[in-house]
């Protein structure tokens, strides 16, 4: 059996960096989940934060005003998706899956336009790259949430714009308008998590590398109950996962080596099994995806 | 008491239109301030339309509304709030799973986004103000958890925090049991000693009779006058909401003499969704059975139990026209002559999108009289319905309309024609009268009455206890899934089954 000690510094770090993104995307998700409205478009901001921070990164040779350019790329990308969702009152889940399939189609146009490249950018040099500092940050914007969401009066008005938006209504608040903020603050945050994995976990953007982490960041909001402090330990779950899976490729484990595609299905297989484990006890706000 | 010569609010000639119909017109009537208005009518009268336009809601097509003899007019309940003006919905505006205090905290004329929810000196101020008018809330309980009375005070309370002086109550008894209304009654009195106005939209007589100064009577979105509570007895109120006599005969009430036993649930006992069901009951040939009972506690899902519609587990036996019911399943129980009206119409009862003929046939579409060899005979389907149409004066009389545009009487009457067209042993029939107008009521009443008669049994569920009273032999009452008493028609007293409703055992 390989040497794998999941007690080691090393190894914790490795959780908290492979966390990260996914602390992110999911509060992000809670942010306009918690409003009522279906976020199922975290992938696309992702993608769109991953690579506007790496464009923007490259450009200004400075990973901190990528990561910024970042959330306010993935906050106006926002912009186009409460149009349809909050606006129009298109179904969630299918502007949610389109906006995806836009952010997939237009990245590898824009790479071609700006770098004349298939879908990568110019990796930005290795001292440039961004630190735990993120990690830091993600903590501290769960932190934020769950103070926003359960002691102020705007954080109420998300509980309520998703539980009983007709209430929120009576008493002179604008459902529409908290649920804009909400999914502009969630473009903006699950950017974040896409600029942590294009600075952070490496240093260019590469093609589709969010790989699903939107939809597991989901599942990660599914399992903590919509609620801001369990769905960090959600995405610490997976994070462990993750970690693990990436130590154990190539370990021979009695002499015997699994393949490395067996292993690297590991998150994706544990968010089936805990999503089909636990969901049915799952509180989602009464009001989501619902008008 | 003395009533001040210049109304507090003043409608003059106030009109609105859906289309081309006109809901409300030529509206013109006074609310005198500190007291308490009654407006009635029948569903469909026009009576909420008013205090929707009043409140902001709708705004008015024609005419001009007056508040302290200054012209106002509202785009929405925003604007209302400003005047003090607020409104008790029909149904609450309350969130289930946040607690009381959190449900009264979001209401704040001064709303500031990012202060503290939990502000200490506003939750004194709401708790002060819940015990100047005797309100006792479980402040940190979920409204879930909560009984529709205490929700409802919930919702009083919120309009009372925003110190408002016109209060809008629409149809608040229709959900609340006996007890409950009384002491609802009696908190309207309380804020009319407080100094507030309270407009009551309701079509219960008794209630008017009871608490109302002032009586405004709505018939066919018109007004049929305004009159001093004491001038009208119930009986004079209702022929003129109806525009001709109403009889209040309870009915001729016949001994059932049959033993023959067509519906017997024996001791049975079921879980669903966490919850303990116990029932033992028979349903004779020729016996109206009213279930009386908060919503909620469990009467409702008789209706699928009976019907199969889950796989239950259950202990003892349910025995339907002599059947054993837990052989059927879900089409079997539907192939006997069981006539259902479901609680829910919209929800469970018919698809509203579509057309009213089609609606006719659901759950019945491969009887023989119209499905043969996979092929539905439309042209005869809207033969026989067009006949129902005319025998239970449905209006319009539009067989072509989709189901979503029929009035709630009228909606009702689709389904209690379709119930009974296929002649059945059995009615279940829940909340027949729900949200719907005194002339369907009289006629979806005759219609069990008739079924009675002809030796049919009428399984009736009911929150109503008028309605009960009214048409049962035998009421049972069910509480937290249990039958908690039975009395038969000689004995009947309200008091008692009121209390067996709340859980008092005598």
């Amino acid at each position: 059996m390989g040497e794998i000690d999941i007690f080691s510094l090393s190894f914790i770090l490795s959780v908290l960096r492979v966390s990260t993104p996914l602390i992110f995307a999911a509060q992000a998700g809670l942010l306009s989940e918690k409003s009522g409205v279906v976020q199922i478009g975290l992938e696309g901001f992702m993608l769109a934060g991953a690579f506007s921070g790496a464009v923007f990164a490259h450009l200004t040779h400075s990973s901190y005003l990528g990561f910024l350019m970042a959330f306010v790329c993935g906050a106006c990308a926002s912009f186009l998706f409460s149009l349809l969702v909050v606006r129009l009152k298109t179904d969630a889940i299918v502007a949610g899956t389109g906006f995806n399939f836009l952010m997939v189609g237009l990245i590898p146009f824009l790479t071609k336009f700006i770098f004349n490249s298939t879908g990568s950018t110019p990796p930005i040099p290795i001292e440039l790259r961004l630190s735990y500092e993120v990690t830091v940050f993600a903590f501290a914007v769960v932190l934020g949430i769950y103070f926003l969401i359960s002691k102020t009066r705007w954080g109420y008005w998300i509980q309520f714009a998703g539980e009983y938006p007709d209430g929120l209504t009576a008493c002179g608040v604008s459902v529409d308008k908290v649920r804009w903020v909400s999914v502009f603050l969630c473009g903006g945050l699950a950017a974040l998590g896409g600029a942590s994995l294009s600075l952070f976990l490496s240093s260019a953007y590469s093609p589709l590398m969010t790989g699903g982490r939107g939809f597991i960041a989901l599942s990660a909001l599914i399992l903590g109950k919509w609620k801001p402090l369990p769905t960090l330990m959600g995405c610490l779950v997976f994070g462990v996962f993750d970690a693990l899976q990436i130590r154990l490729q190539g370990v021979p484990i009695n002499g015997f080596t699994i393949p490395v595609q067996w292993i690297q299905i590991l998150p994706y297989v544990l968010t089936i099994v805990l999503l089909a484990g636990f969901f049915g006890r799952s509180q989602a706000p009464a009001y989501l995806g619902k008008r | 008491m003395e009533i001040n010569s210049i109304p507090e609010i003043e409608f003059s000639n106030v009109g609105k239109r859906f289309g081309n119909v006109w809901a409300n017109r030529d509206i013109s009537f006074g609310i005198h301030s500190n007291t308490i208005h009654a407006i009635i009518g029948e569903n469909g009268a026009g009576k909420s339309t008013i205090m929707k336009i009043l409140f902001g809601i709708y705004s008015a097509d024609a005419g001009t509304i007056k508040l302290n003899s200054k012209e106002v007019r509202f785009n929405s309940p925003i604007d209302a709030m400003k005047y003090k003006i607020g409104m008790v919905h029909q149904h609450f505006m309350l969130s289930p799973a946040h607690t009381a205090l959190e449900n009264v905290l979001l209401v704040d004329p001064n709303q500031k986004a990012l202060e503290s929810y939990f502000k200490k000196d506003k939750i004194e101020k709401i708790k002060a103000t819940a015990k100047l008018y005797k309100f006792d809330i479980p402040w940190d309980t979920l409204v879930r958890d909560l009984g529709v009375g205490i929700q409802q005070k919930i919702e009083i309370l919120k309009l009372l925090c925003l110190d408002n002086q016109i209060l809008i109550f629409d149809e608040p008894t229709a959900v609340l049991t006996p007890h409950e209304i009384d002491e609802l009654l009696n908190q309207l009195l309380e804020l009319k000693k407080q100094g507030k106005t309270v407009i009551l939209i309701t079509h219960k007589l008794k209630e008017v009779k009871r608490i109302a100064d002032t009586i405004t009577i709505f018939r066919k979105g018109q007004m049929v006058g305004t009159y001093p509570a004491s001038e009208l007895d119930e009986k004079e109120m209702a022929s003129r909401m109806v525009g001709k006599p109403v009889s209040f005969e309870k009915r001729s009430f016949e001994k059932f003499s049959g033993k023959d036993q067509l519906l017997k649930l024996d001791n049975v006992k079921f879980s669903y969704e966490n919850k303990d069901f116990h029932f033992n009951f028979t349903l004779h040939r020729g016996e109206i059975l009213g279930i009386a009972g908060i919503e909620g506690h469990g009467q409702e899902k008789l209706i699928p139990f009976i019907l199969n519609v889950k796989k239950y587990s259950y202990t003892g036996s349910t025995t339907i026209l002599g059947k054993d019911a837990q052989k059927l399943g879900p089409n079997g129980a539907r192939e006997l002559p069981i006539g259902v009206f479901p609680e829910d119409r919209l929800r469970l009862g018919v698809l509203p999108e579509l057309k009213a003929f089609q609606n006719f046939i659901l759950g019945y579409q491969r009887n023989s009289k119209w499905f043969s060899k996979g092929i539905l005979d439309w042209t005869k389907i809207k033969t026989l319905t067009q006949t129902m149409f005319d025998k239970f004066k449905v209006e319009p009389n539009n067989i072509n309309l989709d189901f979503h545009a029929f009035s709630g009487g009228n909606q009702q009457k689709i389904v209690v024609a379709r119930e009974l067209f296929h002649g059945p042993e059995i009615i279940i029939a829940a909340h027949p009268t729900r949200g719907v107008d005194i002339g369907a009521i009289e006629l979806i009443h005759e219609q069990l009455i008739l079924a009675q008669e002809k030796g049919k049994g009428v399984l009736l569920i009911s929150s109503e206890l008028d309605e009960l009273l009214k048409l049962s032999d035998r009421i049972l009452v069910v509480r937290n899934g249990k039958i908690m008493g039975e009395q038969i028609r000689a004995n009947f007293c309200e008091k008692e089954i009121g209390r067996n409703m709340l859980g008092v055992v005598t």
